[in-house]
């Protein structure tokens, strides 16, 4: 009883520890908090409620579980962000004290917790707002399951392990790229506790093992379950399902090791090149410090290879969702690029390593580590906040001008000669527009940036959701193709000859059944190029 | 470091942070409408998707002006942060000012000094452009951090160092924006009263500790004068200085100018709020009369409030443009006037006098709140009807026959549209623009407004306008046709040019320069 109260008091003094973070997250992101603007998947999930079963379709079984949990399935304005962003905070802080057990100063903590938690690579994690809360909260899941894995190699192994597997497995089966935290974290203490407290081998090996079962269970239960759902056709067979072979995983060390490492020097839109410099420097003067600590202590080779081993584990770990994947995957996604440059997958594995190389520095006994530490986590919070508030920025002008365009277009439609207010239609976009670009000054050499950057709010693909949404009725219905029946000769002149890119008059055609918006150049003439198809084939 | 502060008198204490901390929250709150909602100037609708660049300013000889946003910010605006860095530069300025003219040191005194200072609704105007806001409250900063090194410097031993520092601080406000000039004297003035009737210093005395204080500010003037001769800006309108020549006439007509400063009403400043001020004023005004015995020192006293007033019209003595009555400069002046007549009565002996002092600046803080949530309210609703007026008028663009989104046009925007003043219905003496009028759809913006949300780019931003375009057809249009937006004819494409008509007052100006064009 009075251990508890003990540990109930411990908790207690490290309560503003995670506030601190939770108010920079917070501030980094207020003009998203404050101004509710949605991702293009979540137009329908706003107004219905998500269900325990939606995430079934691509196998992420536990997605909606806190989502029920806390807000019934809904969707909610700033109670949204703000219990993920909760989740996060406190899962870094319980990282930092009782998985890794650094006990620097409250202040050097707080700044070092608020420094990773404000990376911007949880700016892609924001876009969507059906799966932000369940994205942030698996750190925290995580967070637990690595304490109580942790806790199983000093008591009640069974016990503590089952309970660390349990949880890792929940998580995987949320988002199965969570699984970089996890093996981030392992690799970071192991390296810990081979420094700092000298661990034989065999030592090490009992706390590799307890993880590693964890591991390799829930990957097991995760593949099982998945065959389950896709045997029984709840899930697609997905592009993350597919689990590279024991080859191809020892194919792929040299190209995922090369990946972790061009990652700190590899710019993206709001990963811009000062970011990663900061980056680098933290992770390099890590290297540099381990380095040197262990060729201080040590003159047996066998310990200097394996802290060797244990950094190169450390390099896959940091893209070990993408070191998984199967090579002949069949989605562009899950090729191994981009698959290794996805922001999403990197916000669990980068700010854990560089949350973990700031304490490692800060406890080292040179004045100086625990100086380089304190000025780079007070220029990289710098430059994570005014990167974050730039992205937030650029989202909510982005989303503001998208949405004045389908304003514009919905009232083109509405004022169309043939528009029958009672009539349902079958909208066909040929094209999108993404607006956030406009907002966003790109340098040289960015890569990719989908989610961040360059996915517009809208998709043509589920136009029914976004036309209906500030209707008074449903006027659009599911679905985008014309069937041959339906080609009437106005139709066919507008396709074959008279159809212009928006906002030329030519760019919309109304008839009884369809609604066909001629978005871009490039979407007008792929729509082209499919009516002759089709109207060939009919023929 | 921290020695170093110690000995300045600046390491902060609990109650400096407490009172640090409770004041930036309640400024907070007074504009949070503001900082929640993105809205911004017209000068502001390029900077907004771009970025401020260090030379941004220069053009106008403001060439310190985006050195703040450069280092803090990389150059973006950002909402949010854009008014939290400005506060909390505006609090930490306003914390140092308290300490500069040591005004009596409670919780209470310094939440209410520093609060009813900054939540004036002169700080309004620097909200209006989102591009100057960081700079202009952190000016405020430099300021006080100038004028309290200077102080320091006839005890100092590190004279060179701290003259060196305060002339740094004033030559970077002045470069940032000069009529700043006018809160360097206001608080010198303030400075000298308080000394001279709260520390009894002789005359002699407070010209040994204030020499250096004159020194510097004479001494960054200079350099700033000699930057802007190198720099040799393009648009002087506001660098324009008076000849020697005018100077007499002009100085007393800003005599006259500064006192009716007490009096004049501008947009949300009326007659009532006005009246309060300058109750308060004339109460700690009179009050330090009372504090010496000989009827000379007790003209001194008055020689010196005379000076201080007079120094919040300085700039309006030293340039040819009109300044007088208008906010952003006051904001510099007489908003410090009044910070330092409620400085003076929290301070004032027999403790009536501190009393009221608490009274009435309660009351004016939540005077200054309910001015600056009416102000932005109705900006915001302002804000609101201009840009659904925008998105009209780009609409009516795209769906026009004679409009091609993959052509450049050569844009003109007659006249402008201001709608703020629409949801207003205070009565003022003097308008100012900043505060209620300008538009956020400017004529001069036009073109790069209609892009703002439009997925396509079709303004010709290189080329204006030219007489070529006004073709029999055009001008035929305009002089008979034409008519002020919402009419059909209020828009004129062809396949050269975009023309938009806003107002009548703007058409029957161009209509006049279509004459000259085609007589």
């Amino acid at each position: 009883m009075l251990k508890l109260k003990q540990d109930i008091n411990k908790i207690k003094t490290d309560n503003y520890l995670w506030i601190v973070p939770l108010i920079v997250l917070c501030i980094s992101f207020s003009p998203l908090l404050f101004n509710f603007i949605w991702g293009n998947h979540d137009w329908l999930p706003l107004i219905q409620d998500n269900r325990l079963t939606s995430g079934l379709i691509e196998g992420r079984f536990s997605q909606y579980i806190l989502l029920n949990l806390l807000l019934m399935g809904k969707i909610l304005p700033i109670l949204n962000i703000i219990i993920g962003f909760f989740f996060y905070s406190i899962s870094l802080c319980y990282l930092g004290r009782y998985y890794f057990k650094f006990r620097p100063t409250k202040l050097a903590t707080t700044l070092y917790i608020s420094t990773a938690a404000s990376l911007p690579y949880i700016i892609e994690i924001l876009y969507f707002h059906f799966i932000t809360l369940s994205l942030l909260s698996w750190t925290f899941i995580i967070t637990l399951s690595l304490i109580a894995t942790q806790k199983a190699t000093e008591k009640n192994f069974i016990l503590w392990e089952t309970f660390g597997f349990i949880l890792l497995y929940i998580a995987l089966g949320g988002y199965p790229g969570c699984i970089n935290m996890y093996v981030t974290a392992v690799c970071c203490r192991l390296i810990q506790l081979k420094i700092t407290q000298q661990l034989s081998i065999s030592q090490l090996g009992k706390y590799i093992l307890a993880h590693a079962i964890n591991l390799i269970l829930a990957l097991g239960l995760l593949k099982i379950t998945f065959d389950y759902l896709q045997q029984n056709h709840f899930m697609m067979n997905m592009y993350n399902s597919q689990a590279a072979t024991l080859l191809e995983l020892i194919q792929k060390i040299p190209t995922i090791v090369q990946a972790s490492i061009f990652a700190f020097t590899e710019t993206q839109p709001f990963l811009s090149f000062s970011l990663k410099g900061i980056l680098s420097t933290i992770f390099i003067i890590f290297l540099f410090s381990v380095f040197i600590q262990t060729f201080k202590t040590r003159k047996n080779k066998v310990d200097i290879l394996l802290i060797l081993i244990l950094i190169l584990g450390l390099l896959i770990s940091l893209k070990f969702s993408a070191w998984l994947i199967s090579n002949n995957a069949d989605n562009a996604f899950a090729k191994l690029d981009p698959a290794t440059s996805m922001v999403r997958t990197d916000f669990y594995s980068y700010p854990i390593l560089i949350l973990f190389c700031l304490y490692f520095m800060h406890e080292q006994k040179k004045q100086i580590l625990k100086n380089i530490s304190f000025i780079c986590a007070i220029s990289l919070l710098i430059t994570n906040i005014n990167t974050n508030l730039n992205f937030s920025k650029t989202h909510l002008l982005g989303f503001t001008a998208e949405n004045k365009l389908l304003e514009r277009i919905i009232n083109r439609l509405e004022n169309h000669h043939h528009y029958q207010t009672n009539n349902v239609y079958t909208v066909v976009q040929a094209g999108e527009i993404p607006l956030r670009t406009k907002y966003y000054q790109k340098k040289a050499h960015e890569k990719y940036g989908y989610y961040t950057l360059n996915t517009p709010y809208s998709r043509h693909w589920i136009a029914f959701e976004y036309y209906n949404f500030y209707a008074p009725q449903d006027f659009v219905q599911e679905g985008t193709s014309i069937r041959p029946e339906d080609l009437t000769p106005k139709m066919i002149a507008f396709l074959s000859t008279q159809m212009t890119s928006w906002p030329h008059p030519y760019s919309i055609y109304v008839d009884d059944n369809y609604a066909i918006i001629a978005l871009t150049p490039e979407g007008k003439e792929l729509l082209r190029n499919q009516f002759n198809l089709l109207h060939l084939s009919h023929q | 470091m921290k020695e170093f502060l110690k000995k300045l008198n600046l390491l902060p204490g609990k109650t400096d942070l407490k009172a640090w901390l409770i004041s930036f929250g309640i400024i907070n709150f007074a504009f949070l409408y503001h900082t929640l909602n993105f809205m911004w100037g017209n000068h502001d609708v390029k900077f907004i998707k771009e970025e401020l660049l260090l030379s941004s300013g220069l053009f106008e000889g403001r060439f310190t002006q985006f050195i703040p946003y450069r280092i803090l910010t990389s150059g973006q605006i950002l909402p949010i942060l854009n008014n939290l860095l400005g506060f909390a530069f505006l609090t930490t300025g306003l914390w140092i000012l308290a300490k500069y003219w040591n005004i009596k040191k409670s919780l209470i005194g310094y939440v209410l000094f520093i609060s009813f200072v900054a939540t004036q609704p002169y700080t309004l105007s620097w909200m209006y452009f989102t591009f100057i806001t960081i700079s202009c409250l952190l000016w405020t900063l430099l300021a006080t951090v100038g004028l309290y090194l200077s102080e320091h410097i006839n005890e100092s031993s590190y004279k060179v160092r701290l003259s060196l520092i305060a002339i740094l601080c004033f030559y970077l406000t002045l470069g940032g924006y000069p009529p700043i000039i006018n809160m360097f004297f206001v608080c010198l003035g303030g400075k000298i009263i308080i000394s001279y009737v709260f520390e009894q210093k002789s005359l002699k005395q407070l010209f040994q500790i204030h020499k250096f204080t004159v020194l510097n500010i004479i001494i960054a003037a200079i350099l700033f004068k000699i930057s802007l001769l190198i720099l040799n800006p393009n648009n002087v309108y506001n660098l324009e200085t008076e000849s020697l020549n005018n100077l007499p006439h002009k100085f007393i007509q800003t005599i006259s100018i500064s006192f009716k400063q007490f009096f004049i009403t501008v947009p949300f400043m009326e007659m009532g709020y006005k009246l309060c001020l300058a109750i308060m004023s004339f109460i700690a005004i009179i009050g330090t009369l009372f504090i010496p015995s000989k009827a000379t020192q007790k003209m001194l006293i008055i020689f010196f409030w005379v000076g201080t007033i007079w120094a919040t019209a300085l700039t309006t003595f030293l340039v040819v443009p009109h300044t007088e009555y208008v906010s952003r400069i006051d904001f510099y002046g007489f908003g410090f006037l009044y910070a330092l007549t409620a400085g003076i009565l929290l301070t004032l002996t027999p403790k009536i006098y501190q009393s009221f002092g608490v009274i009435i600046i309660t009351f004016l803080l939540c005077l200054n709140i309910l001015n600056d949530y009416q102000a932005l309210k109705i900006w915001k609703q302002g804000h609101d009807a201009e840009f659904q007026i925008l998105d009209n008028v780009v609409e009516r663009i795209e769906n026009h026959p004679q409009f091609n989104a993959n052509h450049q046009y050569r844009f003109y925007q007659v006249g402008d549209i201001s709608l703020r003043p629409n949801y207003y219905n205070g009565s003022f003496e003097f308008n100012d623009v900043f505060l209620l009028t300008i538009p956020y759809l400017a004529m001069w913006q036009g073109g790069n407004l209609l892009e703002f949300y439009t997925p396509t780019a079709y303004i010709n931003h290189k080329l204006p306008l030219l007489p070529e375009d006004i073709t029999p057809e055009v001008y035929d249009f305009f002089m008979h046709k034409a008519q002020a937006w919402p009419h059909p004819n209020s828009i004129y494409i062809n396949q050269d040019i975009i023309i938009i008509v806003y107002n009548q007052v703007g058409l029957d100006s161009f209509k006049n320069t279509l004459r000259t064009l085609r007589p």
